[in-house]
This record gives structure tokens, C-alpha cells and sequence, in this order.
């Protein structure tokens, strides 16, 4: 099943071109990541996807459809840009921005009152914005987003001016509303975030797709010929091993291999010599935020025209 | 419809949690108020009926009205005196009133300016009550009834045999008055009460767009300024949230007006035993049709435009500066008040009556001034509604495309761009 389907979707600001010619899918019931450097055009795509822009050229269906006012019903929108009625009391700023999302009014005040108290602000139910610090502030405008139990999520630097705690909350309610059906798109910039949330990415850069396809899959596409081992030997001496790079703390060792080599050798090399002693072995997956760095920083081009032979499609 | 009610009642709730717009609507009159009786009661407004008065063959249990005695010191004793013509042989002298035989006598000592206006009472005023006022040019301090009631007041307390009919005139509280102007000095008053009248009405226009424009541009500027709006537009669409906003804020200023208008109504009433009638301001029925209807048209379109001033500003000081671009070619019709009041229908006053964006004033004027042929109230009402719904429209435009969060006010360049966006 699919909940968002964009289709070669274009958009332009006069001269500037904001997004060429992107095409993704989102399936029901994933957590999606969007990434890409500032003004990648990210939030240009998640306002075409609500219908706040119209794209120039394209498709963009939502629950099989058509964007319509009925749709936005169904969504709850944290934008980036972020902010609320500063002198109105807590519940009946929740409840109103509810009953727009179509829930009557009680029904509305009921579920605000019971947010609140799921994001420990229980105590502030008659308090005003402007009274709360930034990172309650944060967790008022998400209680503002899913007040209505959204079937799609779309959610843009939820975590940004939180601290870990609050954090937590946060990513255990984005958890919670996936496992009860709902579908979270979810831009971020924190890379161990998407590593650790997103089922499935999509990074724009400069307008333009440049990675698309499950987490691990990505990951594997750009890990090199290399092991990551612990533990004490000779490294350098195994056949096959090219190079030999300590960390930082000096504990874990990334062997890389020659093309003829293959992890499972290095690993059956190790076993076979006592003279090896081996705490950790696994093969060298970089992290999301190496590829972002490498894909954002000159090699967008490359990425994007390998990916596009080797995607990985639903 | 659900959607607009909704940000109708949101906005207006939210006006009164504020606390400033409750202050300012009831603050005002409430002050106003006070002040009144306060310095009603430090003035001695509300005399009792002066023991020196004559109670002649009164009988007991017939109270007189609340009508004062005039001390030789009160400020009617000291303002320029008013004369009486006695049909009805009733009065011979009268404290503070000059008696004259004939009207034409009177009439002469009116243009002559040696009294502010005379009484005529009727022959049978025992029978009808009928006292006649005439005046020369309107001017509020020239009339009062007062002197001539506590004179026949006087009359009848010392007529013996009182009838039923005496009795009740006794006790009636006011004087059947009708008032009368005089031939060319009756031109110059309604000329002046027709001046008058057309600046009040365009002054309350006035009045009332300038003190309620702001909330308009406040709550239009307010979603981008504390950053809520986007989160408003996944949820609703542009025009509705502008549309609930006009409605809202029109809503709750034109409240605002009511009250006040209805306290000022209030102490008008209340001040009627001390300040003159208002005798003169008579205006038609069709001009009170007219001035009415373009009240309520021009304050929408005012509204409206101040509508494409909050989408196109982004904080509620650049709206106010914006705002002054249009308020200045609205109040031309003022800068030329004399050819409208020399020559209404002249085709100067008709073209600019016609305009939306000089008409509420022009067509005030002329209205208050002189009748305004049909057809020309018809056209300019229908431009003007026009204009209200092309504003409306393009407010709506504007406050879609401008809203997506450019972060900077347009440039006058950049407005058909944003007509045309897609947004």
C-alpha cells in the first residue's frame, strides 16, 4: 500500500529551481526520512505533498488520490517554520487546532488534556505558550500535530531544541503512532536518528534525488571492501589486507581489503591463527552521516547516477 | 461553513482574552459615563423644583414635573435671550423672555439678533397645548424649553378652576413644541444642519475605520509573525482562514461602534433637560437609507482593503505604514468639502462618488448635503461591492502565495508575480 506517490514533480521560484524532477513513494505504515543539506528543497516538497504549494509539474497522490480538503484531515504537519497562539490557554489551543482537523469539540479537549499529560506537561494544561521554555514549547506544537491521530505523519526537525529526555519522549510517540498504523515521513538532520528510526530514505540535493531505498541498503551500497575487528595481532600481516586504520580511541582497527578478498576470508583467516585474538569482527558499514557528508559535499552527481543503475525499488 | 465558524469564534474569544479590546469597548463608555454625571452632579444638573415657585390654586396632590426654576445666574440666564409671542393671553411677563405682540415683531428681533429664537403660543393652547418655536440659523445653544416652561408652568398654577384637561397639561412633562425655521435664515440652517450631519456620518466612518483597521491588520499579520500559520494552512484553506478573520474582526468592531454610538445615544438622552434639542437635524428617510447603506459598504471596504494590507505586511508596523497609501486618496473628498457643499451634483462630486476608493466619503457627503439621484447611488453602491468582493478575493490570493513564508514584505513589483504564482 502506498500513502504518498510523487511523481517527476518540478517546482521553481523564479530563476531558482527548488526541486527537478523528483520522484518517490512512501508505503503505509514506514517511517520515512527526507534528507538533504539547507535548502536542499525538502520543505518544498513536504508543502507540495500537503497542497500549501502547488507543484509546477507532476503528480503527487496522497492515499491513493488526489490532495483534497478532506485529506488534510487525515495528516498532521509539524513544519520547520513553527510556532502558536502565545496567550491562549493550553487545551483550548490544542482543541481548536483539533476541531479544524474535523474532531468535535469536547472530544477535542478530552485528547488534549490526555496528551498533555503523555508529554509531561500535564501540569500546564491552563498555561499559556509564551509561559513555557523552548523545549515545551516543542512538545506542545507535536501534541498540536497528532491531537487527531493522524494516518500520516509528516514531520520536519522534530527533535530540533530538545534535549534527550525529551527526545526520548518524542521518538517513543513517533514509535507508539507506527505500530498503531500510522505513516511517519520525517525530515531530520540528526543521521543516528534515521539510523535508528527510518525504515526507508530519500536525500535531495540541490533539487535533486541523489539517494532512495531502505536504510541497511543504502548503507551497504556505500560500505567499502573493509572489516571493522578488535583484539591484538598482526594485522597487516593478513593476506589480502590492504590497509590498516585505527580509530580514535585506538580500539577498533578497519582493515581494507584488495577486490580479491572477501570479509569471510579475513574472518576464516582469523579463526585459523591462535596467534590472533579477536574481541569484535564486522564488516564496515559507513554511517548515514559519512554518505551525507560525501553525497552533499561534491559527489552528488556520482551517487545519483549509481543509484539510479542500482535502486532499490518496492 | 464549519471551518469559519470555527476561526470566528477562535479570533473572537481570543479579542476578548486579550483584555485590551474588552477595556477599550467598555472602558470607554464606562468612562464616558462617569464623566457625565460627575460633572452633572458637581454642575447641580438635577435641581429641585424651587421653593419660591408660585403654586398658585394647585390642588393638593397634583405634583408639578420635574421641570427647574432658572435662577438669575444659571447659564440659560446668561446665554442670548429667547422671546415669546402669547396668543393666548395666558402669559403677560415670563422670567427671562422677551415678550413681543406679533411675530412679525419677534421675527424681526430674530434677524436682528437680539434674541436666539422665540415661543408663539397658540391661541387655544388651554385646549391643545400647542407651542410653536422658531429660530433663525441651527446652533445648538439656541434653543431650550425650559424658560417657556417654568413661565407657562407659572400661568397655569394661578388659573383658578382648573379643568381635566388644564390638570393634565400640568402634568405633562414636556411642551408640544414644533419648531420652525424662517425663510432665508431657514436655508442657511438646514444648510448648516445638512453640513453638520454629512460630517458626522463621514467622521464616524472615519472614526471607526481608524480605530478598528488595527485589529484587522493584527490578527492578518499575526500567524506569520508568531509562525503558527503554516500549521493553520495544513489544516484549512487560505481564504478561509482570511475570510474568518474579516468576519471576526468586522464583527467585533462594529460591536465596538454600537456600544459606543448607543452610550453616546444614552447620554444625549440623559443631558436633554440641559442641553438644547437638537432641533433641525432632520434628515430624510432617504438619506438616512443612503448614509446607511454606504456606512456599512465603505466600512467593508475598507476592511477589505486593509485585508490586502495584512496578506501582502508581515508585521503589524509595516501594515500600519502600508495603510497610509490608501487612506490618502480616501480622504480627497475632504480636501474638496467646499465644492461638494457648493456644487454636489456637479461632475467632480458624481465622478469621485463613483470611484470605490473615494466614494464612502464623496457619496457621504453628497448624500448629507443633497438628494443623490437613484441611479448614481445604485452605480457607486454596486462598484463599491465589487470592489469589496475584488478585494476580498485578492487579499485571499495575496495572503496564500505572500504567507508561503518569503519572509520579506513584496515590493510593489513583485505583486503581479504574486497574482499570477501558483502557489
Amino acid at each position: 500500500m502506498i500513502t504518498i506517490d510523487v511523481q517527476n514533480v518540478a517546482k521553481r521560484y523564479g530563476q531558482k529551481v527548488a526541486v527537478d524532477d523528483v520522484s518517490f513513494e512512501v508505503r503505509r505504515g514506514e517511517i520515512f526520512s527526507l534528507l538533504g543539506p539547507n535548502g536542499a528543497g525538502k520543505t518544498t516538497i513536504i508543502r507540495m505533498i500537503l497542497d500549501i504549494i502547488k507543484p509546477d509539474s507532476g503528480r503527487i497522490e496522497v492515499f491513493g488520490a488526489p490532495f483534497s480538503e478532506a485529506t488534510k484531515q487525515r495528516i498532521g504537519y509539524l513544519p520547520e517554520e513553527r510556532g502558536l497562539y502565545k496567550n491562549v490557554p493550553l487545551v483550548e489551543l490544542l482543541s481548536y487546532l483539533g476541531t479544524l482537523k474535523g474532531m468535535k469539540r469536547r472530544e477535542a479537549e478530552q485528547r488534549a488534556a490526555q496528551l498533555l499529560n503523555e508529554l509531561d506537561l500535564g501540569a500546564y494544561k491552563k498555561g499559556k505558550v509564551r509561559e513555557l521554555s523552548r523545549g515545551m514549547s516543542q512538545k506542545v506544537q507535536f501534541a498540536a500535530t497528532i491531537i487527531h491521530r493522524p494516518e500520516l505523519l509528516i514531520i520536519d526537525e522534530p527533535f530540533a531544541g530538545l534535549d534527550p529526555v525529551n527526545t526520548e519522549i518524542i521518538k517513543n510517540t513517533i514509535f507508539r503512532l507506527r505500530s498503531e498504523g500510522a505513516t511517519v515521513v520525517m525530515s531530520i538532520h540528526e543521521m543516528h536518528q534515521v539510523e535508528e528510526m527510518a525504515d526507508r530514505l530519500l536525500m535531495i540535493h540541490q533539487g535533486r534525488r541523489v539517494l532512495y531505498g531502505e536504510v541497511d541498503e543504502v548503507r551497504q551500497r556505500y560500505a567499502e571492501n573493509a572489516v571493522i575487528v578488535s583484539g591484538q595481532g598482526d594485522w597487516a600481516a593478513l593476506r589480502g589486507v590492504t590497509r590498516v586504520q585505527p580509530d580514535e580511541t585506538g580500539r577498533n582497527i578497519t582493515l581494507y581489503l584488495d577486490e580479491q578478498t572477501t570479509p569471510e576470508q579475513i574472518m576464516a583467516a582469523l579463526a585459523s591463527d591462535p596467534s590472533y585474538t579477536v574481541r569484535s569482527f564486522a564488516r564496515a558499514v559507513p554511517r548515514l552521516n559519512d554518505i551525507f557528508i560525501r553525497v552533499a559535499g561534491g559527489e552528488a552527481k556520482i551517487a545519483a547516477s549509481a543509484l539510479d543503475a542500482a535502486e532499490v525499488r518496492p | 461553513m464549519r471551518t469559519l465558524w470555527l476561526i470566528f469564534r477562535f479570533e473572537v474569544t481570543r479579542q476578548f482574552l486579550r483584555g485590551g479590546y474588552a477595556l477599550i469597548t467598555f472602558g470607554v463608555p464606562i468612562l464616558a459615563i462617569a464623566a457625565f454625571f460627575l460633572i452633572r452632579a458637581l454642575s447641580g444638573g438635577d435641581v429641585e423644583v424651587s421653593a419660591t415657585r408660585d403654586r398658585g390654586n394647585l390642588p393638593p396632590g397634583v405634583n408639578l414635573p420635574g421641570a427647574s426654576a432658572i435662577s438669575e445666574d444659571s447659564p440659560l440666564a446668561q446665554a442670548r435671550p429667547m422671546g415669546f409671542v402669547d396668543h393666548s393671553g395666558l402669559l403677560s411677563a415670563a422670567p427671562l423672555l422677551i415678550r413681543f405682540d406679533s411675530e412679525a415683531a419677534a421675527q424681526e428681533a430674530l434677524r436682528n439678533g437680539e434674541i436666539s429664537a422665540f415661543y408663539v403660543i397658540a391661541a387655544d393652547y388651554l385646549q391643545t397645548g400647542e407651542v410653536e418655536a422658531f429660530f433663525g440659523r441651527f446652533n445648538l445653544g439656541s434653543l431650550s424649553d425650559l424658560p417657556i416652561w417654568e413661565a407657562l408652568l407659572s400661568a397655569l398654577v394661578r388659573q383658578t378652576d382648573l379643568s381635566a384637561a388644564q390638570l393634565a397639561l400640568l402634568q405633562a412633562r414636556t411642551l408640544d413644541i414644533a419648531p420652525n425655521a424662517l425663510g432665508d435664515l431657514a436655508a442657511q440652517a438646514t444648510e448648516n444642519t445638512n453640513l453638520l450631519l454629512a460630517y458626522v456620518f463621514a467622521g464616524l466612518l472615519l472614526f471607526t475605520v481608524f480605530t478598528t483597521s488595527g485589529y484587522l491588520l493584527q490578527s492578518l499579520t499575526e500567524e506569520r509573525e508568531n509562525r503558527a500559520v503554516e500549521v493553520l494552512l495544513s489544516s484549512l484553506r487560505p481564504r478561509d482562514l482570511l475570510f474568518g478573520k474579516f468576519l471576526a474582526m468586522n464583527a467585533l468592531a462594529l460591536l465596538q461602534i454600537a456600544i459606543w454610538i448607543g452610550t453616546a445615544l444614552f447620554l444625549l438622552s440623559q443631558a436633554a433637560d440641559l442641553s438644547p434639542d437638537l432641533i433641525g437635524i432632520a434628515p430624510s428617510a432617504e438619506q438616512v437609507g443612503v448614509l446607511a447603506l454606504y456606512f456599512v459598504l465603505s466600512y467593508l471596504f475598507f476592511g477589505s482593503i486593509y485585508a490586502i494590507i495584512g496578506a501582502l505586511t508581515t508585521t503589524l508596523r509595516e501594515g500600519t505604514q502600508f495603510s497610509a497609501l490608501i487612506i490618502l486618496p480616501a480622504m480627497i473628498p475632504f480636501y474638496l468639502a467646499t465644492a461638494f457643499i457648493n456644487t454636489p451634483n456637479a461632475p467632480l462630486p458624481v465622478i469621485l462618488s463613483l470611484i470605490p476608493i473615494t466614494a464612502p466619503l464623496a457619496m457621504t457627503l453628497r448624500a448629507a448635503i443633497t438628494p443623490v439621484p437613484l441611479i448614481e447611488v445604485l452605480i457607486g453602491a454596486a462598484l463599491l461591492g465589487l470592489s469589496i468582493v475584488g478585494c476580498v478575493w485578492l487579499a485571499a490570493r495575496l495572503f496564500r502565495v505572500n504567507t508561503l513564508l518569503s519572509g520579506r514584505s513584496p515590493k510593489l513589483g513583485d505583486l503581479l508575480r504574486l497574482v499570477r504564482e501558483r502557489a
